[in-house]
């Protein structure tokens, strides 16, 4: 802070500053040749800028060079890539090698106000990011569960940073930074800490995960976009033969081989450990009329045809505790008269 | 005197009546009781015959094909001149190719956990084993003929069984069924593969981190701990020359990735596609590989570690597609007529869509592909290709039917 009696000395300063740098600038346009002179190799007047920040293997990155006390538009500016030149200008493209392949890059700025170069070191980087969520699938399920309402996602990341050697640096020795929708996760972000848990958008929603990965010479960011779907709904025949007939769905109209066949409920992406799990409400009904199903097995039911006809079942699947969670399907299963029994009007049981 | 002998001989006969009357009755009674006993025992099966199997398939074949509502009365209605054999109606849940001078198949029936043993030659069926396992939801059999069954008990845990045909079965092809011998690997394996080379299984198993994925040999010994994750959906697929390939469970439209185990615990990225879907070559480092995006389908090969990807011209996914016997990178593949969804993979998986297929013959090498056969002449429902294999000859491709599971045979010559 300047006080009242600071003035004078102060105001001394800054008229001698001045009139240095007006008879400075006299002489760097009176005498080009003297301007040549200023040299600013050592200092960090130009820098290099990369677009993307992160370039993986075999891509092309885009360089430019950047200086607050040059007049780039006005310079002479030169690219040299491995020691050879690959063009000029403010702004370069360059392609880069596979992964850890070292590529260096020299750019030399010449002009009428000052002399200078820089150079990066460009190795390329790459991260895999992974993800799963922890909702429910039934066993042998080939695919990947995916966030449902309430669900949590597990995130794993995978540097791939390459020594000039070939070897990878172990992901135990990276610094990994934790970002969800761009607030980073402190608790979560470190040393060695290549995975993460968050829990999933809520319904329809998404979230964008990103995770910044760091070390001596190599650094590297990835993100993901994951969306919040609905729970899926899909009905099964059981067989007391075979089990669950997971390869065949039922479609909205289905056949019914056995006069008394038990249906199976899978509500695929489900935030619940199973399809029974007391957090689960199910409310059947076949033909218009509730049915009860067994409580200690809610997802199936069984339908026990005395004769032929449609028995149109339908199923919702509630959640108490997630206002947000529903599903629910209907399905028309026709029962022959092979199958049924005879008899009765009231055909299903 | 003479009164005397006459009623001592009254009572000699008397006696003798008497007790010739007790004899008759008591081999009466005796008898009858007899024919009781024999009665009861046959009604309990006692020295009666083991019970025999109704022809070489047996009668769980047949009941099994009669609650599905197909034709009874054998498993092949084909010729062997055929080229598409429909091996067994009813569901199978894996099947594997035999090492040995005539190509052979065994199969596992998914009601019972039975191993069946197919001659495509012949059309011959024979029942190796009548140890009975129910509901087996997964199977893989290897070329020395080792089984895996899978299976979930009433509390959702997952069962995974290893074992082997006891081997007096094999000898004689007029033999009784025999047991399937094994043990039972630990509960909770979530993803099993077996190397086709060596004695030894790869599995992922829970943790309360994630998975851990560790070898075992097929007793479940020697266990040794390759790899940990805190993801827990990968598929594990053998690549032939001892090592395992972790693929991440595809989705559609979501990014998948495939790595290679290294020998040091790492992981050297493979194979990385929105919808990814995997197959490396048993032989060479040559890969198909399928990405599925919004209802389309495309399938890639790379001929060697090294080369680019080649986009091929048919739309499948690498599930459908088996690799030919040794380094011709031939494959062949099940290609859709149509998908019929707009993510086509998840719908697949949860046995929503299905699919006609015609078969593809893929040169990984030149990356083109052929017309190999289209089946509608044949059979009247769509094929609906799934798991897959070609024999160690190369004659044959063996498949199951993703629609009803179904096992089917398909001579590659026309």
């Amino acid at each position: 802070m300047t006080g009242e009696g600071d003035c004078p000395r102060y105001n001394a300063i800054m008229l001698r500053t001045l009139i240095a740098l007006v008879c400075g600038g006299i002489l760097l346009a009176a005498s080009p040749a003297l301007a040549q002179q200023v040299n600013f190799t050592g200092t960090t007047a130009l820098t290099i800028s990369a677009s993307p920040a992160h370039p993986g293997p075999n891509s092309t990155v885009e360089l430019t060079a950047e200086s607050p006390l040059l007049d780039l538009a006005a310079s002479d500016i030169k690219w040299d890539v491995n020691g050879s030149p690959v063009g000029s200008g403010q702004s370069v493209q360059v392609k880069l090698g596979s992964l850890g392949q070292r590529t260096d890059v020299v750019v030399s700025v010449s002009g009428g106000s000052g002399n200078d170069s820089a150079e990066v070191v460009l190795v390329p980087t790459s991260i895999d990011l992974l993800w799963e969520a922890d909702s429910y699938v039934p066993p042998f399920y080939l695919g990947r569960a995916l966030p449902g309402s309430g669900s949590a996602i597990r995130l794993l990341a995978i540097p791939h940073f390459v020594r000039p050697d070939g070897s990878e640096v172990a992901s135990s020795g990276i610094t990994y930074t934790w970002k969800v929708n761009g607030a980073v996760l402190k608790a979560q972000s470190g040393v060695g800490e290549s995975s993460v848990v968050v829990p999933a958008a809520i319904l329809y929603g998404s979230d964008t995960v990103t995770v910044d990965a760091a070390t001596t010479g190599f650094s590297g960011e990835a993100s993901v976009v994951v969306r919040t779907g609905d729970p899926q709904l899909v009905l099964y025949d059981d067989s007391p033969l075979f089990g669950i007939l997971y390869h065949r769905a039922l479609g909205s109209s289905s056949g019914a081989a056995e006069a008394v066949t038990s249906f199976a409920a899978v509500p695929y992406f489900v935030d619940a450990p199973s399809p029974n799990d007391p957090n689960l409400a199910y409310a059947w009904s076949v033909n218009g009329s509730a049915v009860t199903a067994d409580p200690q097995d809610p997802s199936e039911l069984t339908i026990n045809a005395q004769s032929q006809g449609i028995a149109q079942v339908e199923l919702s699947v509630s959640k108490p505790s997630d206002p947000f969670f529903s599903a629910s399907g209907a399905w028309q299963v026709a029962f022959s008269a092979a199958g049924a029994g005879a008899g009765g009007t009231n055909v299903f049981h | 005197m003479k009164k005397y002998m006459t009623l001592l001989r009254l009572v000699i006969t008397g006696i003798a009546v008497l007790a010739l009357g007790a004899l008759l009755g008591w081999y009466y009674f005796l008898h009858g009781a007899q024919q009781q006993v024999t009665t009861d025992s046959a009604a309990r099966s006692f020295g009666s015959g083991a019970p025999s199997f109704e022809g070489t398939a047996g009668s769980t074949y047949q009941n099994a094909a009669s609650t599905l509502g197909e034709s009874v009365g054998g498993v092949s209605t084909s010729t062997p001149a055929a080229r598409l054999w429909e091996v067994s109606q009813v569901p199978v849940a894996g099947l594997g190719w035999q090492n040995g001078s005539v190509p052979t198949l065994r199969f596992v029936e998914r009601s019972s956990g039975n191993v069946l043993e197919a001659t495509p030659s012949d059309h011959g069926i024979m029942r190796l084993t009548d140890t009975l396992r129910p509901e087996i939801y997964a199977a893989l059999i290897t070329l020395d003929g080792s089984v895996l069954e899978r299976s979930v008990d009433d509390s959702g845990t997952l069962i995974t069984f290893a074992g082997n045909v006891a081997t007096t079965t094999e000898t004689s092809a007029t033999s009784s069924p025999d047991m399937l011998q094994g043990v039972e690997l630990p509960q909770g394996i979530r993803t099993i593969a077996a190397d086709p080379l060596s004695d030894t299984l790869y599995y992922a198993i829970a943790q309360p981190s994630g998975i851990s994925l560790v070898s075992t040999n097929w007793a479940g010994q020697k266990e040794k701990q390759l790899y940990s994750s805190p993801l827990t959906q990968w598929r594990l697929i053998t690549d032939g020359d001892g090592g395992v390939v972790l693929l991440q469970a595809p989705a559609d439209g979501v990014e998948g990735y495939a790595y290679r185990l290294q020998k040091n615990g790492s992981l050297s990225l493979v194979a990385q596609a929105p919808g990814l879907t995997l197959l490396p070559d048993a032989s060479t480092t040559a890969l198909l590989f399928g990405t599925s995006q919004g209802g389309t389908l495309s399938l890639f090969t790379q001929s060697s570690a090294s080369a680019s990807p080649q986009r091929l011209s048919i739309q499948t996914v690498a599930d459908k597609c088996a690799w030919g016997p040794g380094k011709s990178l031939t494959a062949y593949c099940g290609v859709p007529t149509q998908t019929g969804s707009q993510q086509f993979l998840d719908d697949w998986y949860k046995g929503i869509v299905h699919t006609s297929d015609t078969f593809y013959e893929v040169d990984a090498q030149a990356a083109s592909t052929t017309l190999l056969y289209d089946p509608t002449g044949d059979t009247q429902n769509g094929l609906d290709v799934e798991d897959p294999m070609v024999d160690p000859s190369g004659q044959y491709i063996a498949f199951t039917n993703a629609a009803d599971q179904s096992l089917w045979i398909l001579r590659i010559a026309p």
